[in-house]
């Protein structure tokens, strides 16, 4: 039996508070008899003897700490395991990720997860319907409702794994989310359990059963691959790559480094069980292509023994700085080795849409634009009509209380403690997310609308102390990398497996290619710009061809989730010992709550007839 | 005799007026109905004849009448009413439970024994006291006349109950120590598991005439105690927690009534006379229906 809430069982502490008030309770009145051995008669032929007399005479106080056993054990959501047999409606989740390609002596993991789901769907009773969701990076209903075992396993059998992380989680609601609350159907998760995220909910949810698979053991991965330009030395560069063991046992593990297809470095490194190792390689040279790490060892889980990443050439990035002088933002600005910083002090009406189109970023320090063309801009306490967040007043002091920390402009810095003497209150449309927050108004925004991209600050450098902040060079490159991102960076951001590639084409593209790392070519409208390609489910390099030209995105997983490929259990270790390899038997979980509850009610019941009978 | 509180209370006027009362009635009792055939027969000097009946071998050839063989040819002996003596032993329980009950059992029965020894002796017969619990206590042996009751009274006025109850095991003894037998009087409550009949058994083979008169308080007949209450036992201290409620109350008057119909049962089969004394009902009156059907003195005597 398994508890879903077992911090009920606290009120087990009412036990002892019973014990106590029945101690309480008033005594019994002595009374001399002159013979025990006729009474003692009397009890055994009313009773059959002294031990059912005290227990009869203890009924009430026995009954009373039933009935709170029972409850805190209703309380707590007892359930128990049972051999499942689809009885109602049933959606099945069957698990795509990553971590279902590995594979071990009893085989693939996706293989044998796809026969547990099999053998589910041999379960399903006449007139009983099933429903097929695939459980990769986004949840895809692979079959609807159906009646049609034939149609099921056939959706079963054609589903793949794929090379991204899963959201078990988003999967499992979608599911849930099918289910006639009014039946008792359930949802079956056939899964390895590497998405700990849905933890809580196969344990605390009636109408999941998660059946667990597992095989394969070793394995050592890539979590981590960077490139970046040392700081001080044009056209040199570091190259990052962090390994990890995941098996239980000491690896040696030869790594390839490789750019534009030559090898930059060559080593074995040694890895204790669960050890992470950062590795660092320098390179000089000319880098336009692709760097690629490489592990190159046989582990039962190959995914993660790739990782690309797409390189090039830091550009000239042209800056138009419109302030009316801002030493901090300045210096910043000049400490960029590509960047190339024009400085006005005032906005030229006339020439200013020229202006902004030489330019690859324009920053308004304080001073408002007439209007802000496609580009790249960053607003600081400054309004554009093109730009929907308007000032009505100001703030004085507004103290920082919550910032998006996911928020690729907001990536690797903190905000705590910083100082700002008044502020803009900002008004925006209800869709536009501020990034930063303080408790009277939004000071961040992130806008971006066509071929503009707008960052919106809302307050006075010059009025902070954020320049004096670690935070503030990280601000300010993360705010320069989004709104320039192919040119301010030595490599492209690598894409994880299952994230959307967010394709910009040139203006008056009607189609343009794809080609998928498999070598797959597939041709794709221009149904908007940018253009979302969401099936990045495979590891690699894919290439995107617009007419002439053509650029390459790396997609890899490094993901330490995925990777981790040690067999999970969500039940006792002695229970996942019991289980060992290969597919867990589909048991289901019958809630138990109803009955102690019901026996709960009973017992209070026979109390107080208990206590009829004695009063 | 000197009077002491405990024997100006216990033996006030109307006390005393009741016991002449008694006296008569018993009196009375002896020379009316009963008086008639012996079943065996005593010699002695002053015999007074009874009946005839014919002769058996054995028979003591002196008694036969020989004027009866002279006119009818066949051998009859003559039977005499004994003027013997009677010898009354009073055996009273003094147990520790015999203190239970309103009135109180042991003043109940302690007036009944007075009351009998004064008629017994008032008839000129010998009169005995003794008490038991677990064990025969010392106690008065027979003696005759009036002047004996004194000390007698004297002896039960300063009783108190103690001890524990072996009924059975105290009558065999002093079965097994008396040396003429007589009519034995026996007051107690026996509130004993282990029962009398072994006692009453070993009086009846000694040939004592025996009469049990069991003194109870109606609450250990019928009790009427209610709700949750501890047990305790006068006289072993054991206790018992248990709710008292009409179902056990008319269990306990069911296990009463065995056990009481088991004591009869006893007497009849060892031919002992029973009465059950409730202290409810005065003492007197008992004794007046007890004394009026003759069942002590008017007994006819083998």
């Amino acid at each position: 039996m398994q508890l879903l809430q077992p911090q009920a069982l606290w009120l087990l502490g009412l036990v002892p508070v019973l014990i106590l008030i029945h101690a309480l309770r008033p005594k019994p009145r002595s009374l001399e008899v002159t013979n025990l051995f006729l009474w003692r008669e009397a009890q055994r032929e009313r009773q059959g003897g002294w031990g059912l007399s005290r227990f009869v005479r203890n009924l009430p106080l026995l009954l009373q700490i039933l009935a709170v056993l029972l409850a805190s054990l209703a309380l707590a959501r007892p359930t128990v395991a049972r051999p499942a047999r689809i009885g109602q409606d049933a959606v099945l989740v069957l698990d795509v990720s990553a971590s279902m390609k590995a594979h071990g002596q009893a085989g693939g993991r996706f293989d044998l997860a796809r026969k547990a789901a099999l053998d589910l769907v041999d379960t399903l009773p006449r007139g009983r319907r099933m429903m097929v969701i695939e459980a990769g990076a986004r949840p895809v209903v692979r079959l609807a409702y159906s009646q049609d075992r034939g149609r099921v396993r056939q959706a079963v059998e054609s589903i793949r794994p794929t090379d991204a992380p899963g959201e078990l989680k988003k999967s499992l609601e979608l599911a849930l989310s099918f289910l006639d609350p009014e039946q008792e159907g359930r949802v079956y998760l056939v899964s390895d359990g590497a998405d700990r995220s849905v933890e809580d909910l196969v344990k605390g949810h009636p109408r999941v059963q998660l059946v667990l698979v597992a095989a394969g053991r070793k394995n050592v991965g890539l979590v981590r691959f960077e490139v970046r330009q040392t700081p001080t030395l044009q056209g040199e560069y570091q190259i990052m790559v962090e390994v990890m063991n995941f098996s239980p046992a000491p690896v040696l593990c030869p790594l390839l480094v490789e750019v534009d297809s030559e090898t930059v470095a060559a080593e074995t490194i040694g890895l204790k069980p669960r050890e992470k190792k950062r590795l660092f390689f320098p390179y000089a040279g000319p880098i336009a292509h692709v760097a690629a790490a490489k592990l190159e060892i046989k582990d039962d889980f190959e995914t993660d023994n790739r990782a690309w990443i797409v390189l090039n050439e830091a550009q000239d990035i042209w800056v138009l700085l419109v302030s009316p002088g801002n030493y901090f933002l300045e210096t910043l600005l000049a400490a960029y080795p590509n960047l190339k910083v024009n400085a006005v002090r005032e906005i030229a009406a006339s020439s200013w849409r020229e202006q902004t189109a030489r330019h690859d970023v324009v920053i308004l320090d304080r001073v408002s634009p007439p209007s802000t063309p496609p580009g790249s801009y960053l607003l600081i306490q400054a309004f554009s009509p093109n730009v929907p967040i308007s000032g009505r007043g100001e703030v004085r002091q507004p103290r920082i209380v919550d910032w998006d920390e996911k928020s690729p402009l907001l990536a690797g810095l903190s905000l705590t403690g910083v100082n700002i003497e008044s502020a803009v209150r900002a008004e925006a449309p209800r869709g536009l997310k501020p990034l930063v927050e303080s408790r009277q108004t939004p000071l961040l925004f992130a806008y971006e609308k066509g071929d503009l991209r707008a960052v919106w600050l809302g307050f006075d450098l010059l009025r902070s102390d954020l320049p004096l902040k670690v935070a503030f060079p990280v601000l300010m490159g993360n705010i320069l990398s989004w709104l320039h991102p192919d040119r301010f960076r030595v490599s492209m951001p690598s894409l994880t497996a299952g994230e959307p590639l967010v394709v910009r084409l040139l203006p008056g593209t009607q189609e343009f290619s794809i080609r998928r790392p498999s070598g797959l070519w597939i041709k794709q409208m221009a149904s908007s710009n940018p253009f979302e390609y969401a099936n990045t489910d495979e590891v690699g390099i894919y290439t995107v061809i617009e007419g002439e030209s053509w650029r390459r995105f790396a997609v890899n997983l490094l993901n330490e989730a995925e990777s981790d490929i040690q067999p999970v259990s969500y039940e006792t270790p002695r229970q996942a010992e019991a289980a060992g390899p290969g597919p867990a038997p589909v048991q289901a979980r019958a809630a138990l709550w109803t009955l102690c509850l019901l026996l709960a009610a009973f017992s209070l019941l026979f109390e107080w007839l208990a206590w009829l009978r004695e009063g | 005799m000197t009077a002491t509180p405990e024997m100006a209370e216990f033996l006030d006027e109307e006390f005393l007026r009741k016991l002449e009362q008694l006296r008569m009635l018993a009196r009375r009792g002896i020379k009316g109905p009963a008086k008639g055939e012996h079943r065996s027969w005593r010699s002695g000097g002053s015999l007074e004849f009874l009946d005839y009946r014919r002769y058996q071998a054995g028979d003591d050839f002196r008694y036969v009448d020989w004027n009866v063989y002279g006119r009818l040819d066949r051998l009859f002996l003559k039977l005499f009413q004994s003027e013997e003596d009677l010898t009354v032993h009073v055996l009273l329980d003094r147990s520790r439970s015999m203190g239970a009950g309103r009135p109180n059992k042991f003043l109940h029965a302690q007036r009944i024994a007075a009351a009998l020894a004064y008629i017994a002796l008032a008839n000129l017969d010998r009169v005995g006291l003794y008490t038991f619990d677990d064990g025969l206590r010392a106690g008065r042996p027979p003696e005759r006349g009036r002047q004996a009751y004194a000390g007698l009274i004297r002896d039960l006025v300063g009783l108190k109950p103690e001890g524990r109850t072996d009924v059975s095991a105290c009558l065999s003894a002093y079965a097994q120590t008396v040396r003429r037998p007589g009519v034995v009087v026996i007051l107690s409550d026996l509130m004993d598991p282990q029962g009398c009949e072994a006692g009453l058994s070993a009086l009846a083979q000694r040939r004592f005439d025996v009469a049990l008169i069991q003194v109870l308080d109606s609450e250990e007949i019928a009790p009427t105690a209610s709700g949750l209450t501890t047990l305790r036992e006068m006289e072993t201290g054991q206790t018992r927690k248990l709710t008292l409620d009409p179902a056990l109350l008319e269990a306990y008057r069911r296990r009463a009534d065995e056990w009481l119909a088991g004591i009869r049962a006893a007497c009849l089969k060892t031919g002992a006379d029973y009465a059950l004394a409730e202290t409810r009902l005065p003492f007197e009156e008992f004794l007046l229906s007890y004394l009026s059907a003759g069942r002590i003195f008017g007994r006819k005597r083998g």
